[in-house]
């Protein structure tokens, strides 16, 4: 096996595997993880320099050989150039907050520039490369720090990992590219995307039926909270969401409210797990949306009847982690915390 | 009804201008980089619009200036049809104009007309780079036409701007003096590189394939045949013809005859050159007395063969052909500027007379062409006893003719240009004083034959080269005599003693059009002149004139001559690596610079250390701060100030404002007072 011939940290094992698949931070970009190649630009001023050279011996032009060796330093310049202001650069990133399947999630990622000079155009990407003019960069001040927020596609439930960030800059001249990849040691944890159904009539707790409460809570008004996806629109706060960065939803405490229960069994038999995963989470967003306490049972796990927000994110958190078959990452997701 | 007859209009330039294929109707890219790239465009293409045709010239400023205002007042780009339809007519038009596509001038007007096109299609920062690498190439065509200084200093700051303009369009937040700042840097750290290149890098003794015939458009010079008013005409002209460095004493401004084309075909209008053959200057042919003269001639290119040497030429440079005429003969035309040895006899017996035919066209003249000049010779013959009587009357003749010396002789002569030149206008130039006497000689029988070349030349008090200018050209006549050899008469000193003695100037009647240079009022104009023409002269010496020779002396000089190939590549890239090692040393060194914070530590802890209170290998910030309050109570709120800041700054949690707090720390720092 050639990998276990090599050291692991050694340089060969790196070109042949890639960096190790996660790193603790803060990851410095040192010198032997950060790679050069010449851009498309950068070959054509090449054999645009190529030409001026034949150009030159050909007509014995001095000053002729002088520009095209000067534009030649300056391409071989512009490659420490371009490598410097990638160079030992710290990255540190952050978890992100939980989203739902399908969504984005935004890790942030703080990039520290310890040295004396500024980086000009560092670009940052997750995954993919984007197309050569949609991407944006940063600049970053001698001793500055800069915060991004990367959106993630997070697919499916589950504990996901971030993946790889590509750092890249083009600086100064566009000639050459100087690049490194991350793999910072985060994850998000994405719940089941909320599907909707009517709630089941029979799946009243122990206390005894009460009837279908689906209108229920809306009596009084019982105060604001942060707008969770899933929420109404008719409850969010207009009025607020004008002067303030957020939206809000307006909360109701209905005096019909009682504690109901979620359970597994609920839904047909012939369910695939995710689908019943998704439309469990579907009615606890239900729920906690018009602020009802219900509890949540799932084979092997109960969670008992509450409200408010940490509850409905616990019983999201139990579903997101329902062993099963979607949730390829649950097992190394776990450990993380 | 009106409307109905402009509104097709308005439609198809609705149309054209409606922005390009990508759907993308305004440029996306920044104005200001984007201004700095038309600016390097502009610099570029300038120096060429006067040597294209009027026509393209106006179409790629035009152009030019469109994509200007798109880029000011961010309108939309033109549709790519239009781009297309204004290339093909671009290209038409060159083609029309010129009648070729091929060559360096209808070369260079594609290139500017395109590089303009390409700007009205400039959308993407990959299209800003492709309008770079062409600037580039403009640049260096520059260089096919003038490799003066100044043509250097416009290519430079050219290249410049387009490095800048390159540098500004990949910021995010483009300033104009931080990319000139960092594109000057650029250049400064390429130095080295361009330097190892150009001194190492072997050149070649001739071209890779042959030069096409437009490269040696809009030389001056002598040419191979004389007609009255040439010489007059090149005598306008300032420029440098050749340059000369003696390795002994200077010549005497009188024997400062510089040999070029021997003319010895008449027609009665125009004399012209016939060719001879090569021969061996032996000393049957050739007698020296003295010295010989050595110096080394730096000839400027003239578009023809002639290699000018001082009356007459003793040793031959090894590429020279030596002709029976004693001119010397490079193997091609001198198209570029050329350097070579040479050493001349200035007292000399020259007594080859010249082949059988050579011999007859010495002597000929047109039948019946200036019959009263050849009536006045057939006397003088019949009252000469001798040759050398003859020559004399001829001699006093041209001195007691009152024969007026001036740049701008009366033209339309009629068919008898020497008769009307002797008997009626008796004003002339060189050319024909030189053709009269050389008429008269062979009406009397005495073979003769023009000479024409430069008479004169002033030493640069600078850098010490002797100047030999155009307007030193110079006309003059030498006559066989059986017993002494080919002998130099100059009809125009011996009219006008001063022309030699004193230059033309003096010579000149007053109020004649004299090259500026030459007038004595702008006498300090000529110091500056000087002065430019030795930077000039140093500049071909040594930067144009850096030849396979020269590289090959130098490299002797460096202790490392005799490079073969294997050895020069290594040499090269070793001297390239090490100029980037340099480079990256001085670049890359700050990366293990510390923390601005751990930096203002140190200092503390330096100043603190010259109080005697030295940090401990092991000492924490906590502890050190600590004891610094203890043993100097004094300042001990502020020493306590600064232990907490740092320890703030380097393990509290990270805030978004380090930079200021490090500036305060700083301050707090400095405000120590010791």
């Amino acid at each position: 096996m050639p990998g276990s011939a090599v050291k692991p940290t050694s340089f060969l094992h790196r070109v042949l595997f890639g960096p190790p698949k996660t790193e603790t931070e803060p990851i410095v970009l040192s010198q032997r993880r950060v790679y050069v190649m010449p851009t498309a630009l950068g070959l054509l001023y090449g054999i645009g320099l190529l030409l001026m050279l034949i150009g030159s011996i050909n007509y014995n032009l001095s000053l002729g050989f002088m520009l095209t060796f000067l534009l030649a330093g300056v391409g071989l310049v512009t490659m420490l150039h371009t490598f410097r202001n990638l160079a030992w650069l710290s990255v540190r990133a952050h978890h992100a907050q939980p989203v739902f399947a399908g969504e984005e999630a935004l890790f942030v990622l703080a990039i520290d520039n310890p040295a004396r000079h500024e980086r000009h155009s560092v670009m940052v990407w997750p995954g993919e490369p984007p197309a050569l003019d949609a991407r944006s960069g940063t600049d970053l001040p001698a001793g500055g720090s800069v915060e991004l927020a990367l959106p993630v596609n997070a697919p499916r439930r589950g504990w996901q990992p971030c993946g790889r960030f590509t750092l890249e800059t083009r600086y100064p001249l566009g000639l050459f590219r100087a690049w490194a990849h991350v793999r910072p040691d985060r994850q998000v944890l994405v719940y089941p995307r909320p599907r909707q159904r009517p709630l089941p009539e029979d799946i009243n707790g122990p206390e005894g039926a009460q009837g279908p409460v689906v209108s229920a809570g809306t009596d009084d008004f019982a105060g604001l909270r942060a707008f969770q996806p899933g929420d109404s629109p008719r409850h969010v706060a207009w009025k607020s969401a004008s002067h303030l960065d957020t939206l809000l939803t307006k909360q109701w405490s209905g005096s019909r409210s009682i504690d109901r229960w979620l359970s597994w069994d609920a839904l047909p038999g012939d369910l695939p797990v995710d689908s019943r995963l998704e439309f469990l989470a579907g009615w606890v967003m239900t729920l906690a949306a018009s602020g009802q306490r219900h509890g949540l049972r799932l084979p092997g796990t109960t969670i008992e009847p509450d409200g408010g927000i940490a509850h409905r994110n616990a019983c999201l958190r139990a579903l997101a982690l329902f062993p099963g078959a979607q949730s390829v990452q649950s097992n190394e997701g776990d450990h993380a915390h | 009804m009106p409307t109905d007859m402009t509104l097709p209009r308005h439609r198809l330039l609705a149309w054209f201008t409606r922005g390009g294929a990508d759907g993308r109707v305004h440029s996306a890219l920044a104005a200001q980089p984007m201004a700095m790239l038309l600016g390097g465009v502009v610099l570029t293409t300038a120096p060429h619009l006067w040597r294209i045709d009027p026509l393209i010239a106006c179409l790629a400023v035009l152009l030019t200036a469109w994509r200007g205002w798109i880029t000011w007042r961010h309108k939309a780009l033109p549709n790519h049809a239009l781009v297309v339809l204004l290339a093909c007519f671009a290209t038409a038009s060159v083609y029309l104009r010129g009648g070729t596509l091929l060559g360096r001038d209808a070369g260079v007007s594609v290139l500017v007309v395109f590089v303009a096109i390409k700007l009205l299609e400039t959308r993407t920062l990959r299209d800003t780079g492709i309008v770079a690498c062409l600037c580039f190439f403009l640049a260096i065509t520059a260089f096919f036409y003038d490799q003066s200084p100044l043509a250097a200093a416009q290519a430079l700051v050219a290249t410049c701007t387009v490095l800048a303009a390159m540098i500004g369009l990949n910021s995010i937040v483009p300033s104009w003096r931080a990319a000139l700042k960092r594109a000057l840097a650029l250049m400064a750290q390429a130095l080295p590189v361009m330097l190892i290149l150009f001194v190492l890098f072997p050149r070649l003794g001739g071209p890779l394939w042959s030069l096409p015939d437009s490269a040696r458009a809009g030389m001056t010079g002598l040419s191979d045949s004389m007609s009255p008013g040439m010489i007059s005409d090149l005598s306008q002209s300032d420029a440098i013809a050749l340059r000369a460095q003696f390795d002994g004493p200077i010549p005497p401004r009188a024997a400062r005859y510089w040999r070029g084309p021997i003319l010895d075909q008449f027609d009665g209008q125009t004399w012209s050159r016939t060719r001879t053959f090569p021969f061996r200057p032996d000393m049957a042919v050739l007698r020296g007395r003295g010295e010989l003269t050595r110096y080394e001639v730096t000839l400027e290119p003239n578009n023809q063969p002639w290699l000018f040497a001082l009356d007459i030429p003793g040793q031959i440079p090894p590429e020279a052909n030596y002709m029976q005429d004693y001119q010397l003969l490079a193997r091609d035309r001198v198209v570029q500027r050329l350097r070579y040895r040479v050493s001349s006899y200035l007292d000399y017996e020259a007594l080859w007379p010249g082949g059988k035919s050579a011999r007859v066209r010495a002597l000929s003249l047109p039948d019946g062409s200036n019959p009263r000049s050849v009536a006045l010779a057939t006397q003088w013959r019949a009252d000469s006893a001798t040759d050398a009587e003859y020559v004399q009357r001829a001699v006093r003749f041209m001195e007691q003719q009152r024969l007026v010396y001036t740049l701008s002789p009366p033209l339309a002569l009629g068919p008898h240009t020497v008769d009307e030149f002797l008997f009626d206008s008796k004003e002339g130039f060189c050319e024909h004083f030189a053709a009269a006497f050389t008429v008269l000689m062979r009406a009397g029988g005495i073979p003769a034959r023009v000479v024409t070349g430069y008479q004169g030349g002033e030493i640069n008090s600078v850098d010490g080269y002797m100047e030999v200018r155009q307007s030193d050209a110079h006309a003059w006549t030498e006559i066989f005599l059986p017993d002494r050899g080919w002998l130099r008469m100059d009809p125009t000193a011996i009219a006008h003693p001063a022309r030699i003695g004193d230059g033309m100037a003096r010579a000149l009647r007053r109020g004649d059009g004299l090259p500026l240079l030459m007038r004595e009022q702008f006498s300090w104009l000529n110091r500056l002149r000087e002065h430019w023409d030795a930077l000039s002269n140093a500049w071909n010496q040594s930067i144009l004139g850096y030849d396979q020779a020269h590289q090959r002396n130098l490299l002797e000089r460096l202790g490392i001559g005799a490079l073969d190939s294997v050895l020069r590549t290594v040499w090269i890239t070793a001297g390239v690596a090490l100029a980037l090692a340099a480079a990256s040393l001085l670049l890359i060194r700050e990366r293990t610079a510390d923390a601005p914070a751990q930096r203002e530590w140190n200092r503390f802890c330096r100043r603190l250390a010259r109080q005697g209170v030295v940090r401990r290998a092991a000492e924490g910030p906590r502890d050190f701060t600590e004891r610094a309050c203890a043993a100097l109570p004094d300042h001990s709120a502020l020493l306590a100030a600064i232990g907490a800041a740092f320890i703030e700054l380097q393990y509290g949690p990270q805030l978004t404002d380090t930079p200021r707090q490090v500036t305060h720390l700083h301050r707090q720092i400095s405000a120590l007072p010791f």
